[in-house]
């Protein structure tokens, strides 16, 4: 708005209509309700201001000033009753007035009187008119309950019960407007132009209009319903269930997971969690999983917290490791116990292929060189591990151990 | 054809519930029936189908055939949902007390949990609602003021999927749709229980504080 050009031809040409509008406006309402305007009181020059600025118009040499087409439709909107929420669809009575005032229409023509037969004609504008705005008055007041989801009454039944009114009225205007018989208004309209634009094209045009505002609104009211009668029925259902479990706290279902027929509900599949690696051996893609190592975080040094949260050890899984973890002791302490028999240095994966031992060579290993370290200060004096590694890569200078050597020392054990 | 629903399969095979909150493009690849029926298809050697609550609002994984160590786990896995039903029950009757709300929370209502706090915290009969809540096995927490108390309900939620949080440096939440699953569960249980409920309940606090 701001960028509004205040002295701009148009917004000057349109301040002045408005206002020729304003000053003629108990003519103008007068004109709506079909008292042809006094021209001579009116006087030349305010004719002329009324007709350039398309209010009024003349519609043939003889007759006299009328409303133009949207001047009269602004009168409609700006006199439209919006508080009216009782529709009075009352459509019998408008297609019989409009029968009587064709009619007259006929009478006056067939007499030769012009005057009149316009006269009546601005009547059944009107009627026409009217009928409209009642229509259009009546769904835009359901678009406004509609939107604010009958924000007007608090209670969800209350909503159902506002709903329902909203539906019969709905069904009211849609009965009452089958009332309107097109081939009728045809018949009635025969070749008299004015007749055929206000009847035919005018009227069929909004009739048609409203029926899909009608349908648009009778939908949406379904939906609505549904909705509230959802949610009352949610509302219902939680207070009731939760009252109904602290009356009886010890309250067990039947277990549905063995019927013939598990519904949907309960048959929810465990989750599966893939996991995936990159193919190391793909060499196509190392530029990609070089590009990747660039772009991985710094390790946070959370690696404590980590190991804090870890799963347990499932209980059942205890025993067998333990005893899987003695055996391993025992047979490392025979290889010790070996040593010291025969006297001599031992290779630990001598003894373990020879012993025929299914160890996996690297626990076997690990397991050796703990046990040595857990041997008392006495004990360790006794035996002497050598370590035999190698270099884990020609630029890496992480030693890996392969194997080791256990030596007795000439002392033995003291 | 598959590869461009990756993520969702992800999802799905995970264990997530999908709706239009929770994964909303994904929600809307599978209102396609045809990429429905290919799900089933490609998920048929992993015995798993797509399955949904009655109004399809939220989309799981289900078994195809079950055997028994299959029925097992969803005894189990039912006990385990009904332990978390009547703290979730009264969950729900406590957000709806303290928002003044008319309806049960459904899908899609926005929570900030700083403004329930604000509202719990002045309310005698809403805090010790909240006091009970936290001491259930579902959502237990050790905090003793109204805040702590309600941010561990929060977490719960949404690690159980029951919320979404937009962003995660901000406090507002949004309901998603498994909150359908558990009425739908809910209102199932009653139906085959034959559990009656009284249209005309006693009036809630609220009610009578009115």
């Amino acid at each position: 708005m701001s960028t509004l050009d205040y002295h701009s031809e148009a917004v000057k040409k349109g301040v002045e209509r408005l206002k020729i509008l304003g000053r003629h406006g108990e003519l103008l309402m007068q004109s709506y309700y079909g008292v042809a305007p006094d021209e001579a009181q009116l006087g030349a020059r305010a004719i002329n201001q009324l007709m350039d600025a398309n209010i009024l118009e003349r519609l043939g040499e003889a007759s006299g000033l009328t409303l133009s087409d949207p001047v009269r439709q602004m009168i409609v909107h700006l006199i439209a009753d919006e508080q009216r929420r009782k529709v009075n669809a009352d459509i019998g009575d408008f297609l019989l007035n409009i029968r009587k005032l064709v009619t007259k229409i006929y009478d006056a023509e067939g007499k030769g009187n012009y005057q009149g037969s316009a006269y009546w004609q601005a009547q059944l504008g009107q009627e026409v008119d009217d009928l409209n705005s009642r229509i259009a008055t009546g769904i835009k007041s359901l678009w406004n309950r509609l939107n604010t989801d009958f924000a007007f009454v608090s209670s969800v039944q209350e909503k159902i019960e506002e709903n329902e009114k909203a539906h019969n009225e709905v069904l009211r205007w849609l009965d009452g407007l089958k009332l309107i018989d097109f081939k009728e208004l045809i018949k009635f309209a025969g070749s008299n132009g004015g007749l055929r634009h206000i009847l035919v094209r005018q009227l069929q045009d909004q009739v048609s209009g409203h029926f899909g505002s009608l349908r648009e609104v009778q939908s949406r009211l379904n939906e609505l319903m549904a909705r509230f009668r959802q949610q009352q029925a949610r509302n219902l259902l939680v207070r009731g269930m939760l009252q109904f479990f602290q009356d009886k706290p010890n309250f067990q279902p039947s277990d549905y997971s063995q019927r013939s027929h598990v519904p949907d509900l309960l048959n929810q599949a465990a989750p599966l969690y893939p996991s995936v690696a990159i193919a190391l051996d793909r060499q196509h893609d190392s530029q990609e999983m070089q590009q990747l190592l660039a772009r991985l975080p710094a390790r946070p040094e959370r690696e404590a917290e980590a190991l804090s949260v870890a799963q347990p050890v499932l209980a059942q899984d205890d025993a067998t490791i333990l005893a899987k973890r003695r055996a391993l002791h025992e047979d490392v302490v025979s290889f010790y116990l070996s040593v010291l028999d025969q006297q001599r240095n031992q290779y630990a994966l001598d003894y373990l292929h020879a012993s025929e031992l299914d160890w996996d060579p690297e626990i076997w290993i690990y397991q050796v060189i703990a046990d040595y370290q857990g041997l008392s200060e006495a004990e360790q004096g006794a035996f002497h591990l050598h370590y035999k590694e190698v270099e884990a890569g020609p630029f890496n200078d992480v030693r890996l151990i392969k194997d080791v050597e256990l030596q007795l020392l000439s002392e033995g054990l003291s | 054809m598959m590869m461009q629903h990756g993520y969702l399969l992800e999802q799905l095979l995970n264990g997530a519930f999908v709706c239009e909150v929770s994964h909303s493009e994904a929600f809307r690849q599978l209102q396609n029936e045809q990429t429905r029926e290919d799900f089933d298809q490609y998920l048929r050697p992993l015995n798993r189908r797509l399955a949904s609550n009655p109004e399809g609002s939220v989309w799981f994984l289900a078994w195809r055939e079950l055997s028994p160590p299959l029925r097992e786990q969803l005894s189990q896995q039912f006990k385990d949902t009904l332990d978390s039903l009547v703290p979730m029950l009264k969950l729900l009757q406590l957000a709806q007390e303290t928002l003044g709300h008319e309806n049960v929370l459904t899908a899609n209502d926005i929570l900030n949990r700083h403004d329930m706090a604000a509202r719990i915290e002045n309310n005698p009969s809403l805090r010790e609602q909240l006091q009970a809540l936290v001491q259930t096995r579902f959502f237990q927490s050790q905090s003793d003021d109204v805040g702590g108390q309600l941010k561990q309900v929060f977490d719960r939620l949404r690690s159980h999927g029951y919320l979404h949080q937009p962003h995660k440096d901000r406090h507002h939440y949004i309901v998603t749709g498994k909150i359908d699953y558990l009425i739908d569960l809910t209102r199932f249980i009653r139906e085959e229980e034959n559990i009656y409920i009284d249209d005309e309940l006693p009036p809630s606090q609220e009610d009578l504080l009115e």
